[in-house]
């Protein structure tokens, strides 16, 4: 692909991306969790990957790998009353920036996105912050943008981490 | 409280409870470092995160930094990573492979067997200054030691000897080796780290606390509930078939047994004792087995009944999904938690693929299980820092221990024979 397709990109339909992953972020800031899940595609693979290096979600471990019915799993358990990891619940902070278009796959109708993210979570007392590189593959489907794929790498993806329950 | 004599720990701990202090008092976890984390064999790692020649992992004795290196003869060395001259950690990495060590301050140099190779400015150093490659070389651990490829460490000269302290666990260990069709399993497959304010006994209870799945993983196992068996999705799979455990009866719990020891060793039976999967990918890696041993043989390893095993004081290993674990105590109220994943040699690829789901979905920092057990320790910490009520049961299932021949006891899974088992070896190492 070439180096800046985004210069390529109608500018409207940068606005739309940008507007959706936007949307994204306040859907997970606004605990409207099914409506998160719900942007994704029924093939979608949400990676987080364990390592920085990581190249494969397959042969080794991953902070998340989830499918579309494990994403589902996951937001039924944030919305059960003993997910204890949530009581009290998360209030979250995600800010989405350097937005690329990296390519277009017009037989796919995909686009390709890097974004940087921050995410600053408090609940009970403590606040921390994530921080690291989103890449989304958008489709485009009737009526707007679906995420057929996310892999959210964190610069600390290798540290000691206290539970993580909200998404990035 | 800071000193402790021998009759004021005894009585902190009683045949079904003990004393709160034995979590929140920092003189007593000074205590541990010396007489539980100083005396006890402790896992280091395992041969096959060494494989080459100068390559080394960095690792811990309770608090104390080490390095496991293989040396140019092929031989493990376990060192005390810290450079003699001034106490600078001497390897900052996880992992890696080198020649030697070098310390980054004044540059002393160290061979992977901890000799010390170069002093740079070595002429200048007075004329009786012991600079002798050996004894001022890295601090060698007293006694290293392994068995089919698991090595420990031990910081005292004194005391049994590693084979005899494993006793029967050395059968868990048989287990998860002899399972591999090549007999030998490998540390591929990553890992994960996590952190928790919280004593590390609350997560050595917890290994074989067979009586809080149903209420800490509720929320996880009735969101898995009605996920398609068999479905395409290796996640989704994977997760309905471990996660509805979670969410089991008391009685399914009880069927799987506990089995502890005085050395506070123990473990769990499997989760569906005598049932074996019939799939086609079981059936590959079954004729794997019996191809190498014979169909009576692969039969005899199949049979071996064990999920979880915990050997004291903070060593975690599991057979059914292919990980071990390890925490590490860092102050009385915050501890690490390690966990590798590994990997069955000879076994169908799916097979491991397999296990590295289970390990994304329920020893991940961001898996929907562990984040609820890691909440837990540390809302008992805080609990812990009330008054008045000071002590912690584990009355559960107290009268129904059995003796068994191998000096242990057994008891149905939602006793609580193993946390009065390490409470005993806790006594006994604090003690004597
Ligand atoms: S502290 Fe290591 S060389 Fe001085
Ligand atoms: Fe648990």
């Amino acid at each position: 692909m070439a180096q800046q397709p985004a210069a390529r990109l109608d500018l409207e339909v940068f606005r739309e991306i940008e507007a959706f992953i936007y949307y994204e972020s306040r859907l997970l800031d606004e605990r409207r969790f099914e409506e998160w899940a719900a942007l994704y595609t029924d093939d979608a693979v949400y990676w987080v990957p364990a390592a920085p290096d990581q190249t494969s979600p397959i042969d080794s471990v991953s902070i998340i790998y989830d499918d579309k019915p494990s994403m589902e799993v996951r937001v039924r358990r944030l919305r059960h009353p003993d997910a204890h990891a949530q009581v009290p619940p998360s209030r979250t902070s995600h800010m989405a920036g350097n937005i690329m278009v990296d390519a277009l796959d017009e037989q796919a109708r995909e686009y390709s996105v890097t974004s940087q993210f921050q995410m600053l979570e408090y609940r009970a007392g403590r606040q921390r912050a994530f921080g690291g590189t989103s890449d989304h593959r958008l489709r485009r489907v009737k009526g707007g943008l679906m995420v057929a794929s996310k892999t959210v790498r964190l610069i600390n993806c290798d540290a000691a981490f206290r539970g993580i329950a909200i998404l990035f | 409280m800071s000193e402790h004599c021998a009759s004021q720990i005894d009585k902190l701990i009683e045949a079904d409870r003990v004393h709160r202090d034995v979590y929140t008092a920092p003189g007593i976890f000074d205590l541990e470092m010396a007489r539980i984390f100083g005396r006890s064999w402790i896992w280091i790692g395992h041969a096959s995160q060494v494989a080459s020649i100068g390559d080394f992992v960095t690792t811990r004795i309770g608090r104390q930094p080490v390095i496991m290196v293989r040396h140019g003869d092929g031989q493990i060395k376990v060192l005390i990573n810290r450079c003699r001259h001034r106490g600078v950690r001497l390897c900052a990495l996880d992992r890696g492979n080198t020649k030697q060590f070098r310390c980054p301050y004044h540059g002393w140099t160290y061979r992977t067997d901890g000799t010390l190779l170069t002093e740079p400015l070595r002429d200048v150093f007075a004329k009786d200054f012991d600079l002798d490659e050996e004894r001022m070389g890295l601090t060698k651990v007293a006694r290293v030691d392994s068995y089919r490829g698991f090595v420990f460490a031990n910081l005292t000269p004194g005391g049994a000897d590693l084979m005899p302290n494993l006793g029967p666990m050395k059968a868990g260990i048989d287990d998860i080796c002899d399972r591999a069709p090549e007999g030998e399993i490998a540390f591929t497959g990553g890992g994960f780290k996590q952190q928790f304010d919280a004593n590390w006994k609350f997560w050595v209870e917890n290994m074989i606390d067979l009586d809080h799945p149903r209420f800490a993983h509720v929320a996880a196992s009735s969101a898995a509930r009605g996920m398609e068996p068999g479905s395409d999705y290796v996640t989704a799979r994977a997760a309905n078939r471990v996660l509805n455990a979670f969410g089991a009866s008391s009685e399914f719990w009880n069927k799987t047994g506990v089995w502890a020891n005085g050395d506070g060793h123990g473990y769990m039976g499997s989760l569906a004792p005598g049932a074996e999967p019939d799939g086609d990918i079981y059936l590959r890696y079954k004729a794997a087995l019996e191809e190498k041993h014979g169909p009576e043989r692969a039969q005899e390893i199949l049979n071996v009944s064990r999920h979880n095993n915990l050997l004291y004081p903070n060593f975690n290993f599991q057979t059914s999904f292919q990980h071990v674990k390890i925490v590490d105590p860092i102050t009385v109220d915050h501890s690490e938690v390690r966990i590798f994943a590994f990997q069955m040699k000879g076994a169908p690829e799916e097979m491991n693929r397999d296990a590295i789901v289970y390990l994304n979905t329920v020893q991940s920092p961001a898996s929907i299980i562990q984040s609820d057990d890691f909440d837990i320790y540390e809302r008992q910490q805080q609990g812990l820092t009330a008054q008045g009520s000071d002590w912690v049961y584990f009355a559960r299932g107290a009268e129904g221990d059995v003796a068994e021949d191998d000096g242990g006891f057994r008891a149905v899974g939602t006793s609580e024979l193993p946390m009065r088992k390490q409470f005993q070896a806790w006594r006994a190492l604090m003690t004597e």
